[in-house]
């Protein structure tokens, strides 16, 4: 294996709440579809101060959740900046842990927020079926920025 | 005229809570109370359920500490099955719940306590969090960080997971240990060790520049509790419970887990859901106990570890023993996290580690079981009562946050009463009060085995119980 700086992909989200689990898929699709080494993937519940320095062995950052603000099934990407803070250790959002992890020393890397628009978060260990297809959309995005990223 | 002071909610802690203090018509703290307001009820809610689904149940009271709940989960599980489990699934068991203090340890010092620690109870309250040390010590906030992220690597490792494992099961454990994941386990130790003794030489000056708040955190005498290996060293997982007294003779000694309702007491205060517990024969509220990390250091001669002891001997020379100021609570966790790291090295170098024999089958043989172990913040009880067919008919839990009930509250009023004088107090000082409760780092969730937000509330109130001024922090 080499040590060159990986891209890490992060699939956040409850996967006992339905849709909410489309983080979790969409890392899970995207780890299949990529060649074995290529990306570092986690999937976890939330975004905690122990990544921040995960991010720093990182060349790309790709974080991927579940979207209740946005029509479900609709897919979006936007590009993450370091900022923020926050008193609370149990749930940061991307840009503050990107920040905590410049905090901590790491150099600025590129990061992206992938969202899926959820249709439903109740109880629940599997995807609807609008989530499993955005799942599979979150995926491709995600897929292209990385082939974008080691293009560039 | 005299005023009510509210914190609501009090902030970095687990849970949801509130401090009122009172002030009388001199201006001086009249009273002054913690009240945790959130609630769920498991103890009601597990009730028909099977008794071996109640590790896995249990666990999910807290997402900080599950692995405290599963095993004494376990353990009361295993008194139904009537089973000694295999040497190895305890000692297992005994990795996991060190692994478990590490984290746990991490989180409090270095996230919720070391912004007042390093940055000043009087600084900005906008940077009194994880990003203000990440800023100002980076090397702080980075060995923080490596060390929590040591101990939930090692719960994953042997459990599977690191919040809300299934690998402690009734009987011992799931799977034995591989040689593989040893070795990752034990590669992670040195790491560990340099992060603490950087943390201990750079905390130990540190501790030293407050005082006041030694002097006026929680600091009174009381009985101390937990667990002991009947040899003097710290004891986490099994063996009898002691009681000291504030001048360290042992008060009580080898109680069983079984017959906790002989000696501990609960009581239902009205304006809080957080039940309290006191030490029966001296009665409520004379039977005032802590337990946790201060406690532990206060029950035992020594760690049992060469780095622990030595750090342990220094805090002795400093603050002499027993340890009576909760402030000293941080630098107790401290000194636990290094003895959790030379303690699982210790038990992963044991010959017999790889043995598969791992867990005991039985059916239920008695219809009631105690399972009892250290948790990170103290004593962790699981009391069952199950029906022929293991079903469950009733449940009692009295948890850590608990047992400091009464402490935290007469914390609180030293605290308001030092720092809130005449009337006037400043933001400062109110942290101050939070503080006192954030050394004993209490976990809401778990006590009141709830859900709920992390914030604080803080009212002042007059005699007449007229809200005066809320201060609130999310």
């Amino acid at each position: 294996m080499s040590d060159r700086p990986r891209p890490l992909i992060i699939g956040y989200g409850n996967p006992l709440r339905e849709d909410d689990g489309m983080g979790w898929r969409a890392a899970e699709l995207l780890e299949a579809q990529l060649s074995p080494g290529a990306a570092d993937v986690i999937q976890c519940q939330q975004l905690t101060p122990e990544l921040a320095p995960r991010l720093g062995d990182a060349s790309l950052v790709v974080f991927l959740d579940a979207a209740c603000d946005q029509h479900p099934g609709v897919v979006s990407s936007e590009p993450v900046t370091a900022e923020g803070n926050s008193a609370w250790t149990h749930h940061l959002s991307p840009a503050q842990l990107l920040r905590l992890s410049e905090q901590l020393g790491s150099a600025a890397r590129p990061a992206f927020l992938v969202r899926g628009g959820a249709l439903r978060m109740d109880p629940g260990d599997h995807l609807t079926s609008v989530g499993e297809k955005t799942a599979i959309e979150m995926a491709r995005l995600a897929q292209a920025l990385l082939r974008e990223s080691s293009s560039g | 005229m005299s005023e009510r002071i509210l914190i609501d909610p009090v902030t970095r802690i687990e849970g949801h809570a509130k401090v009122t203090i009172e002030l009388g018509d001199d201006g001086q703290v009249a009273d002054a109370r913690l009240h945790i307001t959130q609630f769920r009820g498991f103890e009601k809610f597990c009730e028909n359920r099977p008794f071996y689904e109640m590790p896995s149940l249990m666990a999910r009271i807290c997402g900080i500490c599950p692995v405290s709940h599963l095993l004494a989960s376990g353990k009361a599980c295993d008194a139904i099955l009537g089973v000694n489990i295999p040497a190895n699934g305890a000692r297992l068991r005994r990795i996991l719940n060190l692994a478990q203090i590490l984290q746990s340890h991490a989180l409090s010092v270095f996230h919720l306590s070391s912004p007042d620690l390093l940055l000043g109870m009087d600084s900005p309250p906008e940077k009194r969090h994880i990003f203000g040390v990440a800023a100002a010590a980076p090397e702080v906030a980075r060995d923080g960080i490596r060390l929590r992220q040591i101990g939930q690597q090692i719960i994953e490792i042997l459990a599977g997971k690191r919040i809300h494992p299934a690998w402690v099961v009734p009987g011992g454990v799931s799977a034995p240990l591989t040689a593989d994941k040893r070795d990752q386990i034990l590669a992670m130790m040195p790491d560990g060790i340099a992060a603490l003794q950087r943390t201990l030489d750079r905390f130990r000056g540190l501790f030293q520049r407050f005082p006041e708040e030694m002097a006026s955190f929680a600091n009174f005498p009381s009985l101390f509790l937990g667990l002991t290996d009947g040899h003097g060293n710290l004891e986490f997982y099994d063996g009898p419970l002691r009681i000291v007294g504030a001048d360290g003779t042992v008060i009580a000694d080898r109680l069983h887990a079984a017959d906790y309702p002989r000696y501990l007491g609960e009581v239902n205060e009205s304006d809080s859901f957080l039940k309290s517990a006191y030490y029966k024969p001296l009665g409520y509220p004379d039977g005032i106990y802590r337990v946790g990390p201060l406690a532990r250091l206060n029950l035992v001669t020594n760690c049992g570890t060469p780095q622990a002891d030595h750090e342990l001997g220094l805090l002795r020379t400093f603050a002499g023993s027993p340890l009576l100021g909760s402030f000293h609570y941080h630098q107790a966790r401290l000194i636990e996290m290094l003895h959790s790291i030379e303690r699982m090295q210790e038990l992963l170098n044991a010959p017999d580690i790889l043995d598969p024999q791992v867990r005991a089958f039985a059916e239920p043989n008695c219809e009631e079981g105690v399972g009892i172990s250290e948790a990170p913040r103290g004593t962790l009880l699981h009391h069952y009562k199950v029906d022929k067919n293991g079903l469950m008919r009733w449940a009692n839990l009295i948890i850590a946050t608990g047992h400091n009930n009464l402490a935290m509250n007469r914390g609180v009023k030293q605290a308001a009463t030092y720092f809130v004088r005449d009337g006037k107090f400043s933001e400062g000082a109110l942290n101050r009060v939070e503080a006192v409760v954030r050394a004993f780092d209490p976990c809401l969730s778990c006590s009141t085995h709830a859900i709920g937000q992390m914030p604080l509330e803080m009212e002042l109130r007059d005699a007449s119980g007229a809200l005066l001024e809320t201060m609130r922090r999310e």
